[in-house]
């Protein structure tokens, strides 16, 4: 049989191998997924924090930006507080997704480069009960996610009982603030955390998350 | 669907914007098990109504590696799963199967496989009818907001006098269901016998209307509670002693075919088999097997 496609380019083929990882994490919270290594992006400006350079988890960024173009509106937190859209690291992302920068309240989809910027997580939009859909996703850059030390307990749909995951090195608050932004299902922040080996572990709304 | 060299269709035949949109909304979709999500259906060469909303699910999932079936009513040889195939394989270059445990993506209008599906298969299902309100709310708006405030009273009314008191069976066909203990969904169109397969699976469910533009998903391991009652409990279309006329299973899906006989006083007879095609040719192979082999 003919076929009559175009081969899809580098990055065409990142946002759909993302895409099905996303898609398998947010299908089965408790799943560590592994992000494709983003190789068509280079060069990502790094941002400054108490004058030291910091660099972004660029697997957590990219599969964020695999999700953006010109219908989403994005921003970015690091170290507690929103990046000016007017930085280089906001025009970098613009540039490669043609997303629109956004303050956090109407932003659909945000990075946050730490845990420590969970805490601006209760100034996303949750969405309303007839438009549930509208709410923020998040992606959250963390140190690192494995199943073989466990420090939460996840129960909800996708998951058969409960599943054990350990994600380390993150702020103390980190659950409680998730949590707090799911208080009202369906309302709620959708949430996806990567580690800097890409490990994956997606958290929707429906995700109860208790300390072990 | 006839091109030169020099018009290539994108990869899964959609653009990459039409993609991204239709897969943001499949994630909000699963973060919200039954809710239906709007997308913005675009328009494609087969007629709404035809499989639109499914497939474009499928176009925004499928990746080089899978491995694709397509199926109509249980069977991959209909013309409508033939044309879907078609247009799938040649804008992918994807692998296509019959075989259900071959398959990592199965897209299907009427059937889940009569086969288990497992955790690393995803089935797509194409939607005529999206709304389970539709019966009390003919306002699509409306049965939005009450989606939203769980107003679900008038429904179940209805449904206990049209189904249990006057024995109105149209409802029975698209039967509705609780998904996760919140959202109300319809299980249109997959007959009765197959709601309960969507409980508690392995495989992850995506349902695409594209005339009525939703997307909405039950994810695995997620509750479904079909819309029962104390005098009227959920049943599926199973009779005792049923049998298919070509494998002889005693459990799956039937499906009635006239069958011309000019020797029979009606001019023929019905004849029940298997609604899964693949799965009945399966079986109809083993038994030609065992049969053949001494015991
Ligand atoms: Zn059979």
């Amino acid at each position: 049989m003919t076929t009559t496609f175009q081969p899809p380019s580098l990055f065409e083929t990142f946002c759909t191998a993302t895409f099905r990882v996303l898609l398998d994490c947010m299908a089965r919270p408790g799943t560590i997924g592994q992000i494709p290594e983003p190789s068509m992006f280079t060069n990502i400006p790094t941002i400054t924090i108490d004058q030291q350079p910091v660099i972004a988890n660029r697997f957590a960024l990219t599969s964020c930006l695999s999700l953006l173009d010109q219908e989403t509106r994005f921003a970015q937190a690091a170290n507690s507080s929103w990046i000016d859209p007017q930085s280089d690291i906001n025009r970098w992302v613009q540039l490669r997704s043609n997303c629109r920068l956004s303050d956090a309240p109407n932003a659909q989809f945000v990075y946050l480069w730490d845990s420590a910027s969970s805490a601006l997580l209760h100034e996303l939009n949750p969405g309303t009960l007839t438009f549930p859909e509208q709410s923020c996703t998040a992606f959250i850059a963390v140190p690192e996610i494995n199943h073989t030390e466990p420090t939460w307990r996840l129960q909800g749909p996708g998951i058969d009982g409960y599943c054990d995951v350990g994600v380390h090195g993150v702020v103390a608050d980190f659950v409680t603030h998730i949590n707090a932004t799911r208080a009202h299902f369906p309302l709620g922040i959708d949430i996806v955390c990567i580690d800097t080996h890409g490990k994956c572990l997606a958290l929707p709304r429906t995700c109860q998350i208790s300390l072990k | 669907m006839s091109t030169t060299p020099e018009q290539l269709y994108n990869f899964g035949f959609i653009d990459e914007d039409s993609k991204r949109e239709v897969r943001r909304q499949i994630l909000k979709a699963i973060a919200l098990p039954g809710h239906q999500v709007p997308f913005a259906s675009r328009d494609l060469p087969i007629a709404r109504g035809w499989g639109t909303g499914g497939l474009q699910i499928t176009m925004a999932i499928i990746d080089a590696d899978d491995t694709l079936k397509v199926i109509d009513q249980g069977d991959d040889e209909s013309v409508n799963a033939v044309n879907l195939r078609r247009l799938l394989q040649r804008t992918t270059g994807v692998t296509t199967t019959v075989d259900t445990t071959a398959a990592s993506i199965i897209q299907t209008r009427h059937r889940i496989p009569e086969e288990p599906m497992r955790r690393d298969q995803i089935l797509v299902l194409q939607v005529p009818m999206v709304d389970p309100l539709r019966w009390v709310e003919p306002n699509l708006e409306r049965a939005t907001i009450m989606h939203g405030e769980s107003d679900y009273g008038r429904m179940w009314v209805y449904m206990y006098e049209s189904v249990v008191k006057a024995g109105d069976l149209r409802i029975a066909t698209q039967y509705p269901v609780i998904v996760a203990g919140r959202y109300m969904m319809d299980t249109t169109p997959i007959p009765r016998w197959d709601v309960m397969r969507l409980h508690n699976a392995e495989a992850l469910f995506l349902f695409g209307a594209g005339r009525e533009k939703r997307i909405y998903a039950v994810p695995p391991y997620t509750t479904i509670e079909p819309l029962q009652f104390e005098d009227f409990r959920f049943k599926t279309e199973f009779v005792a002693g049923q049998i298919c006329a070509r494998c002889g299973a005693q459990d799956t899906f039937l499906t009635s075919h006239f069958v011309v006989d000019s020797d029979h006083a009606d001019g023929g007879h019905w004849r029940s088999s298997c609604s899964d095609t693949s799965f009945c040719d399966k079986r109809v192979l083993v038994n030609a097997t065992t049969q053949e082999a001494p015991q």
